[in-house]
């Protein structure tokens, strides 16, 4: 009787310890540093002005959400990026996953070619691209010329609306291959049967992709967006190297506003209170996706 | 079920013939799209690694070409 509670009040604590140099690890790396960074968005540390600091609150957060224009213009830019690449990404990623599901032969290698930008690192694809778009060396501006779309040398970055779209393309060049893999998974996960069974009721190719492909693969589709919208919320290798927010500030996004204001206005106190407004805001829009499509499927069923 | 009608084998194989063109249209607009998809997202990968393969005069040959004419490593 007694040998068992001992074993019992051991087995109480023995999880606890093989856990700990895990629990340590998660503690070190990934709590302290968001605790630290909290305290320090209720703080004033600013580099420019010294190392001392002093508790003031919440007046970061009040600055960060009503006295910051440039923080509001970077939310809009951030808005004006994302909503076209996730359409352009989506369509597009369809469009070649519906492509390849049809291809007979040599299947893995086209795959894998078009999956080559996924696998660059977005500070390669912006360099690329920002030598392509070279205003006299660059590919874009003489291949144009050379067939006769453009008359003139092409500056790609020179207004917003132009910066804007340059952003976008290259962010659709960079992350549409992801999207075309998650969705030919997810259309190669369909079962053949289901349109066998509509191809011997006289099912019409488009009404079968009505009907069975795009109802079936509206989970994929889901998760895909949503896993490019949280990724596209933190875009900041693109911008750094591209436009380094130019021109004016007209394609900064969240991140590259934080960034500046921690690095280069070296106020790191406010660049911590933007970045857990930042993290706030993609918490609230996550939700607020998954809320509506919870919604749909209510509504459907 | 009477499904005697006799078809002559010429109108059987014009059909058959027809299918098989509509199928080989298909297929060929699958094959072109990928081939243009390819071209999309390979462009920009090809010009990295020609560049790569470029020295500075090569590099600022101007118009630029796609292929430098003398590779280096170095």
């Amino acid at each position: 009787m007694r040998l068992f509670a001992l074993t019992v009040k051991r087995k109480r604590w023995e999880p606890w310890a093989f856990a700990s140099p895990s629990l340590a690890l998660i503690a070190l790396v990934i709590i302290f540093p968001l605790a630290y960074s909290f305290w320090l968005s209720l703080n004033n540390f600013d580099l420019s002005v010294g190392a001392e600091y002093e508790f003031v609150g919440a007046k970061n957060y009040q600055e960060v959400l009503f006295r910051d224009p440039r923080f509001m213009g970077s939310v809009w830019n951030t808005a004006v990026i994302i909503a076209p690449s996730l359409v352009l990404e989506l369509i597009l990623g369809l469009g070649l996953a519906l492509l390849l599901s049809r291809v007979a032969r040599g299947r893995p290698i086209i795959t894998a070619l078009l999956a080559i930008p996924a696998m660059v690192s977005p500070v390669m694809a912006a360099m690329a691209w920002r030598m392509m778009f070279g205003v006299k060396y660059g590919a874009i501006n003489n291949l144009g010329l050379q067939l006769g779309l453009i008359d003139v040398y092409f500056d790609w970055f020179a207004s917003t609306a132009l910066a804007l779209m340059s952003v976008v393309l290259v962010e659709v060049w960079h992350n549409t291959p992801f999207m075309m893999l998650v969705l030919l998974a997810g259309i190669q996960s369909i079962p053949q049967e289901l349109y066998d069974a509509a191809k011997a009721d006289g099912a019409r190719p488009w009404q079968s992709f009505w009907s069975i492909t795009l109802p079936l693969l509206k989970f994929t589709m889901v998760v895909g967006v949503m896993i490019r919208l949280i990724d596209l919320t933190k875009l900041f290798g693109l911008i750094f190297v591209l436009t380094y927010g130019g021109p004016g500030s007209s394609t900064e996004t969240v991140a590259f506003t934080t960034y500046l204001a921690g690095f280069k206005d070296f106020r790191m106190s406010y660049a911590a209170a933007l970045s857990y407004v930042i993290v706030g805001g993609v918490l609230v829009l996550t939700l607020l996706f998954m809320w509506i499509q919870r919604l749909r499927e209510a509504r459907t069923a | 079920m009477a499904i005697a009608v006799e078809r002559r084998p010429q109108v059987v194989a014009r059909r058959r013939n027809r299918r098989r063109a509509q199928r080989g249209v298909a297929h060929l607009l699958t094959y072109l799209g990928l081939l243009v998809a390819l071209v999309f997202f390979l462009g920009p990968f090809f010009w990295i690694v020609t560049t790569s393969l470029k020295g500075n005069e090569d590099f600022f040959t101007f118009p630029p070409v796609w292929i430098p004419p003398e590779p280096s490593l170095s």
